[in-house]
């Protein structure tokens, strides 16, 4: 009787977790794949019937669909190469030294404002007639270099994704800050010693210590710029002509204006599995290395 | 002691709630007592800024009805109520009335997919055929058959700022060369002459379907929603060259693709700009906003010596019963009573909210300013020209082309002829969806 309980009890403590993610995230992703492979003739009729694979074959022919991935694969990009650098940077300046605490507090302090807020007060930063972001360039003398920067398809998703990078750098900071002091000074200590410089302590004592945690920045950084929605959503609406048009987004109108219920699922499907590859690969390759 | 006194008053309080109810369960029979529930966007700001109004007139619906349990729920306009209602209807749970949009071929996927009451009943029942015109019945009926009682008025016109007119020596145009020269006297001043916040998508397209009654009137624009015309044809097309015109005039605010519609406002408010085109939908914040010494209203000229003067129009929302509610006739009762005549008084006076109307209302007996009435009276009065608004009556498919696409054609990065195509092609696939507006 006690080892049935005992081997039971992992399990009971584990079941309302297990009940939960089963109700709230695995249940509607099985369904939402049985959906993907539905058809029907009328819109929102409810007479689905089976398709096969049609909903599929369709996303390779959506055009929209291309230029939608091809956003969201810029936006990770964007997403990698600003924020996280940034933070990355940030936590390296910041590790060691006093008052590293506050600037990290005030580094993180957009991380705790709304994207919905912040894409809102962007908007205005960003607005062509009486933008600060305009404004200041006049001021400074560079007013060729004014923009309508969220009306403009060649800034658009350029602008949109500088405000979702502004609410992220700091929660980069932080967790590469926590990554860092999780280092043994004595190694750098030993390494100067050696006549390493600063460059060559980061590159070789840093980078491959802090390899886990920046592992996890960048997987995190990629499931949230495939699945990213609020900011571009409020921001541009996927426009100008578009230009910021991403998945999420699109999918959002197939689904809900358009009823395209079945073709959605289909799509949400491939991002999903588009965002599972590329955590595996990252993942991986990190893993393989360390 | 005090413990004693605690029991008396927890006896005497659940004496008073048992004999309260079992009062109320005496005066209602059984049969009825009923829930409604309504999901509605009358809130107290913003569009549809009508709450205090709705409330009163609810408050006499329920004094009438003191057995009927009122469940109501307020939604922001314009998309919110939009979405919450798809979900509702697809999942199968729907309130019994609802207040939303868009009507066209909305209504029709709706209909067709048997989500919505058949309202001809009620509308025999109660004369609504007496009251409302026939472009909104065609409006809101699917083969035939009514599906929605068509409420505000919807109408597109020209706010403008009259003493900056005045001040740069503008008059108001009329004709579309005396548009393009107020846009060349307001940017030379380095004013904006048209605000325009095309970021929401819907106002440039609102625009268009503007123009395109100016050159083409009301069958064009029902043969082109109801798949009679195609939309890359002479029509839409000299439309979109006569607001590319304007673009190059500088009429719009610049960079109009990344501006809000809410800014747009503000430009217009501020001063920035001279004008804002847009409509009856925001009359109650525009005149709130504005001193009455600078504003006024036109609509647009005929652009064309073949075409008179006309707008588009649509009504904001509609009333909609839901096919799967177990009390539609007190649902339908409801409708019939929110839109009985006698409420116009408050609807006009206290909720700034016009409703469809076959004959004209008399505005100034609700003590409504001479420019709302003149916006709607004229308005009204071009409703055998006017065409029906088309991004809330084509299929959403169309619609969503319409809008994404209409941004590069006006920053000339897509041709109007890829487009209308575009268009074409969307609307083919909505016809085999069964999504076309069929009246």
């Amino acid at each position: 009787m006690i080892d049935a309980r005992g081997r039971l009890g992992p399990y009971l403590f584990l079941a309302p977790a297990i009940l939960y993610l089963g109700i709230w995230i695995y249940y509607p992703i099985a369904k939402n794949f049985y959906l993907s492979f539905l058809g029907s003739d009328s819109t929102r009729t409810g007479d689905y019937y089976f398709v096969g694979l049609e909903n599929y074959r369709k996303l390779l022919s959506d055009d929209l669909f291309h230029r939608a991935l091809l956003h969201n694969l810029a936006w990770v990009g964007l997403s990698i190469v600003i924020p996280v650098v940034i933070g990355l940077v940030l936590a390296v300046l910041l590790v060691g030294r006093r008052g590293r605490l506050f600037y990290a507090a005030v580094f993180f302090l957009p991380v705790t404002v709304a994207p919905i807020m912040a894409a809102i007060v962007w908007g205005w930063i960003y607005n062509p007639t009486f933008g600060a972001l305009n404004q200041l360039l006049d001021i400074i003398g560079l007013s060729g270099l004014s923009q309508p920067w969220l009306g403009d398809t060649g800034t658009a998703l350029v602008a949109v994704n500088m405000i979702g990078s502004w609410g992220y750098y700091g929660f980069c900071a932080l967790i590469f800050l926590a990554g860092l002091q999780s280092i043994d000074p004595e190694i750098y200590e030993a390494a100067r010693i050696d006549g390493a410089n600063s460059f060559q302590s980061f590159w070789s004592i840093t980078l491959p210590l802090l390899r886990p945690t920046l592992m996890f920045v960048i997987v995190y950084t990629i499931i949230g710029s495939m699945k990213f929605f609020d900011i571009i959503y409020v921001a541009t609406k996927g426009g100008p002509d578009n230009s910021t048009q991403i998945v999420a987004v699109y999918m959002f109108d197939l689904f809900i204006r358009q009823g395209e219920v079945t073709y959605a699922a289909a799509m949400s499907m491939v991002l999903t599995a588009i965002i599972l590859l590329m955590s595996l690969v990252v993942i991986r390759n990190v893993m393989r290395r360390a | 002691m005090a413990k004693l006194t605690a029991h008396a008053l927890a006896a005497a309080a659940f004496l008073a709630v048992t004999w309260t109810a079992a009062a109320s369960a005496q005066e209602c029979k059984p049969e009825d007592r009923k829930i409604l529930t309504v999901w509605d966007q009358f809130e107290y700001y913003g569009m549809t800024a009508a709450g205090p109004a709705v409330e009163e007139i609810h408050q006499a619906f329920q004094d009438e009805h003191p057995c009927v349990v009122f469940s109501r729920s307020v939604f922001g306009g314009g998309f919110p109520i939009r979405n919450a209602v798809e979900l509702a209807l697809t999942s199968g749970e729907a309130p019994d009335v609802f207040y939303s949009w868009p009507s066209g071929a909305g209504l029709t996927t709706y209909a067709n997919a048997g989500y919505l009451a058949d309202l001809t009943p009620y509308a025999d029942k109660y004369d609504w055929w007496a009251r409302l015109p026939d472009w909104a019945i065609q409006r809101n009926s699917f083969k035939g058959k009514l599906y929605a009682y068509p409420w505000e008025q919807d109408l597109e016109y020209v706010y403008y700022n009259k003493a900056l007119f005045k001040e740069l020596g503008i008059d108001v145009p009329q004709s579309f060369d005396d548009v393009l020269a107020w846009c060349d006297t307001a940017s030379a001043a380095g004013k904006i002459p048209i605000a325009l916040g095309n970021q929401d998508l819907w106002p440039a397209v609102n625009m268009w379907t503007d123009v395109t009654a100016l050159v083409g009137g009301r069958q064009v624009g029902l043969d082109l929603l109801q798949d009679r015309q195609d939309w890359n044809s002479a029509e839409p097309r000299k439309a979109l060259d006569m607001i590319l015109q304007m673009v190059e005039h500088n009429c719009f605010s610049p960079g109009f693709n990344g501006t809000s519609y809410n800014d747009s406002l503000l430009q217009f408010y501020s001063g920035q700009a001279t004008a804002i085109w847009t409509g009856t939908w925001v009359i109650h914040a525009v005149v709130e906003n504005m001193p009455e010494d600078k504003l006024d209203i036109f609509y647009m000229p005929a652009f064309d010596d073949e075409h008179p003067q006309a707008t588009h129009m649509s009504e904001g929302s509609a009333w909609y019963i839901w096919e799967g509610s177990e009390v539609k006739d007190l649902a339908a009762e409801y409708i019939e009573f929110v839109s009985n005549p006698k409420w116009l008084e408050t609807w006009v006076g206290k909720g700034y909210t016009i409703p469809i109307q076959k004959t004209p209302i008399d505005f100034k007996a609700y003590g409504v300013s001479d420019l709302i009435a003149q916006a709607f009276a004229k308005g009204q009065a071009m409703q055998d020209r006017n065409v029906d608004a088309f991004h809330t009556t084509a299929p959403p498919r169309v619609t969503f082309v319409m809008y994404n696409d209409i941004q590069g054609v006006l920053t000339g990065e897509t041709s109007p002829e890829d487009f209308l195509s575009k268009l074409d092609k969307q609307m083919e696939e909505a016809k085999q969806a069964g999504e076309v507006w069929a009246p």
